[in-house]
């Protein structure tokens, strides 16, 4: 049995050695999972808001608390662990929402839509994903089996993506 | 009357009485010139509390490179008020929350956390608002869900149906509880604030705190309420499967002249308090 890494909100953890990572309760903030089957490395990253100008000395204390300083970060971190930017797989969940069709409190969609904005820039795409609705999901990156899992609140069985 | 309301009302008879600090703190803090020293006087003749506000104030945070505070007096300085009348009432409530939260697929100790995040962000609202009771919202928000601590068992046989409701996604978990249970959690709060003696204002705010619109006293105590609960439960903090299964109120920004900036950087100022005031409350 591996060990697991708990990645907290505003969070994220990076591991070569086949470890399982989680992070709970997803709401309008947005996991991503990234591996590199080849290098054996892989992170699960864990923001809560899209765009770091909203406060640039606090996205330079912690970078995972937005999209774009959080995934810059954890590209750079996984290079270091012998990623390939091009070999990675990524995947996401989270990014819910109020129950609103008006769209005021949209951040859960603000969160998917940068990060659908950055991925374009490094010229990634989402290779799955589970986002969106208004329900709260734990996720799974399990680098044994190089495996990205949800799990919604209350039900037992996983989601594969 | 609906046989399982009788039975958890029955159910809020046995709840342990409320610590009388809380109700003194309120009734202090609503007069137009507070006396601290009347709340003060009323901690030092606890020695629990006493022992607890003191270690908060030499928990790391608050010590930095000072003297180890010994009185509460001392406290107070180190603290300020507003911090040492919340951790007051927060040490007072948190009994209620000890064992809750599994039947509503929470991890032990998360219904809690979820109570101090919502109080915590609530300040920091207040002062975008210039809302003036800061202490009845404080408290307010402690006990917004004290409700789900009398309902968690009974959650945890109905999860099932909640579930296949809310699955539908155009069912609130408000409406989800009102089908299939016939009351909302924040009644049972309500109705346990209300055997305590809370003012009319609170006990409305942590009925509606889902639908502040049908609060009809103190419906501003009700909207504060709710937006700090919608932060936290945006952030993930105290997410059970209810999961954003709430409507959200289009007119808040303009009631409180928000922007949705303000509203992301209350996400910004929690992450950060919630660590701080966690390792307080370790000591």
């Amino acid at each position: 049995m591996n060990d697991i890494l708990v990645v907290n909100i505003a969070d994220m953890k990076a591991s070569n050695s086949g470890n399982r990572l989680i992070t709970y309760a997803l709401g309008s903030c947005i996991g991503v999972a990234v591996f590199d089957p080849v290098a054996g490395a892989g992170g699960l990253l864990h923001y809560m808001l899209p765009d770091s100008k909203l406060d640039e000395r606090k996205a330079s204390e912690n970078p995972f608390m937005f999209a774009d300083t959080g995934i810059t970060s954890m590209l750079r971190k996984l290079e270091k662990c012998g990623c390939e930017i091009r070999r990675l797989t990524i995947k996401a969940a989270g990014g819910s929402n109020i129950m609103d069709p008006n769209g005021t409190f949209s951040i859960g969609k603000k969160n998917y839509l940068a990060l659908k904005r950055i991925l374009w820039r490094y010229n990634l795409i989402l290779r799955g994903e589970d986002v969106g609705g208004s329900l709260s999901r734990n996720m799974t990156l399990n680098l044994a089996e190089m495996s990205v899992s949800v799990r919604y609140s209350g039900v037992k069985e996983e989601v594969w993506l | 009357m609906n046989p399982v309301l009788e039975k958890i009302l029955q159910n809020i008879e046995k709840v342990p009485p409320l610590p009388s600090i809380v109700m003194k703190i309120l009734s202090v803090m609503r007069n137009p010139e507070p006396s601290i020293k009347n709340i003060i006087a009323v901690v030092q003749l606890d020695e629990v509390l006493t022992f607890r506000v003191i270690r908060m104030a030499n928990s790391a945070y608050y010590k930095r490179s000072g003297e180890d505070v010994r009185t509460v007096g001392e406290a107070l300085i180190r603290l300020g008020n507003n911090t040492l009348i919340n951790m007051v009432i927060a040490e007072s409530c948190s009994q209620y929350y000890e064992s809750a939260g599994t039947g509503y697929d929470l991890k032990r100790g998360e219904l809690w956390r979820h109570s101090i995040a919502t109080a915590l962000v609530s300040q920091k609202l207040a002062e975008k608002t210039q809302f003036e009771h800061k202490e009845a919202l404080f408290t307010s928000c402690i006990m917004h869900d004290v409700g789900k601590t009398l309902l968690d068992s009974y959650m945890s046989t109905k999860r099932a149906e909640i579930l296949s409701k809310l699955a539908l996604g155009t069912v609130t978990f408000t409406q989800a509880e009102m089908e299939i249970m016939g009351f909302s959690h924040g009644e049972i709060g309500a109705r346990l604030l209300e055997r305590w003696g809370f003012p009319q204002d609170m006990i409305s705010a942590v009925r509606h705190h889902h639908e502040p619109e049908r609060a009809l006293s103190g419906k501003k105590l009700a909207y504060h309420v709710y937006l700090s609960d919608v932060i936290c439960l945006m952030m993930g903090i105290g997410l059970d499967l209810g999961g954003l299964s709430y409507t959200a109120q289009k007119d808040i920004f303009d009631m409180f002249n928000l922007s949705e900036a303000d509203v992301q950087m209350l996400f910004i100022y929690l992450v950060e308090e919630l660590a701080k005031t966690e390792e307080m409350i370790r000591g």
